[in-house]
């Protein structure tokens, strides 16, 4: 009984031309005009040693020189190919081109660049970052002395670690990356759609079709896990094709993990059909205005997470990280790019954790309110 | 007792859809619920199959009561709603399947039954058309099957020849008795009277969530206060002649109008030959005559003043 009930609803499922072709060929469309717009950014993928020059009289700050000698793009090449020269000398390079910017050390940092481009980014990324840091030191040093504690001072410092000595895992930074765990995360999150579907053909008040199913003598529960079960199975296929389609005919690389990887979306289709769920019998209004709530909060939760502006993902995480935790695509993305970026997994299993309660809390709450059920008005 | 509703109120808000409405169902009948638009034959179907809350009142099926997880008792309903409920992504063939299987366990036994509620709505050359392929009246009939396909001992049928073709209708209605022969006990909604005057043994008059009146057709009719009508075709009659006519011992009232005059005679009475004496007399002359029996409209008429349709 109960696998015939899932397998109706899989072939009826099959039949939905349009939540197939949003739940399979979007994300994968999506995923060839992200991959077509940042194929010129892509190309740099393997950022080579970058030749800068240091005007030579001044009177350097010798950890700045330490530092920007000693970063490293992996184990033995360096970011930086620091040449020590005078002004002159600096100038005539940068024309010919033989570096790619200047520093001029003085009380604050000038830099020269001719050129736009990935390294001329990379240079000024660097500079900026430095000068904000020893600025927040001076500030705060000019201000109240006493708040240069040794453990604030620690944080500074272990922040200048990061830099050098790569907890990042030793990658080379790839922002367009953040696009594609957006989209990974958006697809899990297009469960919602799959999982309101379900909650809108089982209960009485919202189809014809539930209705009818209300009146048969079949278990409720045992129909909506059939669903459900259903929906997740065509659901999470259409995630690990993107993925197939994202490694092998595109070739993004993610990290290693595979398994992991599967995990993550594993949890959070289920999150995003629970989601849908749970939108469908939280709000007490018709099934258009539900269907407008649903793509509001979904689509808003995708901007929170920095899908079309990966600025607001970090605004969100400095404001008010609060919303990052109960926000399904900021945990599956943050999940992802920690599987990426860090060695140790204990953030992923973090937002998996965060993701796997939101879940539970979503199927707890539709459960209560669809359980044994008669309706107030049809 | 099949279906026994006693003290029934339901509210939408401040709307009284189902007001103290009772009603009992005896096995083997075809039950109507005659009523015009909105006056809550939906509603009550509804709450009959727990799938409506309601205020007040007592539901109980073959002699328990009725709730939400009453499954003994819902494997023995087959549902036709007002509304068509069917799969748009499922064949003819896998919607009937389905939604029998959600009544029947056993595979080759849904497969079956599938079968002969194909046979029985004749929509053999159609098993594999998908219901926006169908017209109206094809859709109707794969509605229908789909809620009896489980052979069920109550079928309840909302208006389920809205919008159906004349065609279409006969057959369903065929149907329906056919199904009662073979032993269903149906409860059957409409707003139309014909087909509740030829198709149900007994009938509930209800109107604004109020049941007006029950029994057979017969008991209904014999209610009111009119009898025969008569109907003649006669001309250029003076206001006099009207008065004279109109004072004949079986005559309840009179209309006359582009020269047809319309007599309703009191119940149980007869006037026609006294109404054709007074026109030869006098040498009157008409044309067609006809006579008809009170119907469930009259009935309607006499206990609500206004016309069952709109
Ligand atoms: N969900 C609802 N909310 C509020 N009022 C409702 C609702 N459903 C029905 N009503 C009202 O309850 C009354 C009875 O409606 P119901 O649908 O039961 O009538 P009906 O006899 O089935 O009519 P019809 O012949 O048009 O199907 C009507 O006045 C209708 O407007
Ligand atoms: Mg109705």
């Amino acid at each position: 009984m109960f696998f015939r009930l899932y397998k109706t609803r899989i072939k009826c499922l099959l039949k939905n031309r349009e939540t197939l072709f949003w739940s399979f060929g979007f994300p994968i469309l999506l995923s060839i005009f992200f991959y077509m717009a940042f194929s010129n950014l892509t190309s740099e993928d393997s950022i080579d040693t970058i030749p800068i020059a240091v005007i030579q009289e001044q009177n350097i700050d010798p950890s700045f020189m330490e530092l920007i000698e000693s970063i490293e793009i992996t184990e033995d090449k360096k970011l930086f190919h620091v040449r020590s020269v005078s002004i002159e000398m600096a100038k005539k390079l940068l024309n010919e081109g033989i570096v790619k910017g200047i520093i001029d050390y003085e009380e604050d940092i000038t830099l020269y660049l001719k050129e736009n481009g990935i390294q001329q980014s990379i240079i000024k990324t660097f500079v900026d970052g430095y000068m904000q840091k020893s600025q927040t030191i001076r500030n705060i040093a000019s201000l109240n002395p006493e708040v240069l504690s040794q453990e604030f001072l620690e944080e500074i410092v272990q922040h200048k670690d990061y830099i050098q000595n790569g907890t990042m895992n030793q990658k080379s930074p790839d922002y367009t990356l953040i696009y594609f765990y957006s989209l990974i995360a958006m697809t899990c999150m297009f469960g919602c759609n799959w999982g309101f579907r379900e909650m809108v053909d089982i209960q009485a008040d919202q189809s014809a079709i539930g209705a009818r199913i209300n009146v048969a003598p079949t278990n409720k529960m045992k129909l909506l896990i059939s669903n459900l079960l259903a929906a997740f199975t065509l659901h999470f296929s259409s995630i690990v094709l993107l993925f197939a389609f994202l490694n092998n005919v595109l070739r993004i690389k993610f990290g290693d993990d595979m398994g992991l990887l599967l995990l993550i979306s594993f949890i959070g289709s289920l999150c995003g059909i629970s989601f849908g769920a749970f939108v469908c019998v939280a709000f007490k209004i018709n099934v258009k205005a539900r269907e407008v709530i649903l793509t509001a909060i979904s689509i808003g939760g995708g901007f929170l997470a920095g899908m079309m502006n990966v600025e607001i993902k970090y605004l969100i995480a400095t404001k008010a990280p609060v919303v990052g935790y109960i926000n399904p695509s900021s945990l599956i993305t943050d999940a992802l790019y920690s599987l990426y970026y860090y060695e140790n997994n204990s953030r992923v299993y973090f937002n998996l954790a965060i993701l796997s309660v939101l879940t539970i809390f979503f199927v707890i709450v539709t459960y209560c309110k669809i359980r044994r059920r008669e309706y107030a008005s049809i | 007792m099949i279906v026994d509703v006693k003290n029934l109120v339901k509210r939408y808000d401040k709307l009284v859809a189902l007001d103290h409405l009772n009603l009992f169902v005896e096995e083997g009948e075809i039950f109507g619920l005659l009523g015009p638009n909105g006056s809550g034959k939906t509603t009550a179907i509804n709450c009959i199959l727990s799938l409506l809350k309601y205020d007040k009142g007592t539901i109980e099926i073959f002699g328990k009561p009725m709730s939400q997880d009453a499954y003994d008792i819902k494997r023995n309903i087959g549902i036709i709603m007002q509304n068509v409920a069917v799969f748009d992504e499922l064949t003819v063939y896998e919607n009937i399947s389905y939604f029998c299987s959600l009544y029947i366990k056993d595979k080759s036994e849904v497969k079956r039954l599938t079968q002969e509620a194909i046979e029985f709505v004749s929509l053999e050359d159609f098993t594999k058309f998908h219901p926006k392929k169908l017209s109206g009246g094809l859709l109707r009939r794969l509605n229908i099957a789909c809620g009896i396909a489980h052979k069920p001992k109550l079928i309840i049928l909302d208006e389920p020849t809205v919008a159906v073709d004349p065609q279409s209708r006969n057959k369903i209605l065929e149907g329906i008795k056919k199904l009662n022969a073979d032993g269903a006990t149906i409860i059957y909604t409409s707003h139309y009277m014909e087909e509740v005057e030829q198709l149900c043994s007994r009938i509930s008059i209800i109107d604004k969530g109020k049941v007006l009146a029950t029994g057979t057709k017969d008991e209904l009719k014999a209610m009111i206060s009119l009898g025969e009508k008569i109907t003649v075709e006669a001309y250029n009659l003076q206001e006099e002649q009207l008065d004279d006519l109109s004072k004949l011992t079986n005559v309840s009232s009179l209309e006359y109008s582009d020269n047809c005059l319309e007599i309703k005679s009191k119940k149980g009475k007869n006037n026609l030959i006294d109404v054709l004496d007074y026109l030869q007399k006098n040498e009157i002359n008409f044309g067609k005559i006809y006579t008809q029996m009170p119907t469930l409209n009259d009935v309607f008429l006499e206990i609500t003043g206004k016309e069952l349709r709109d």
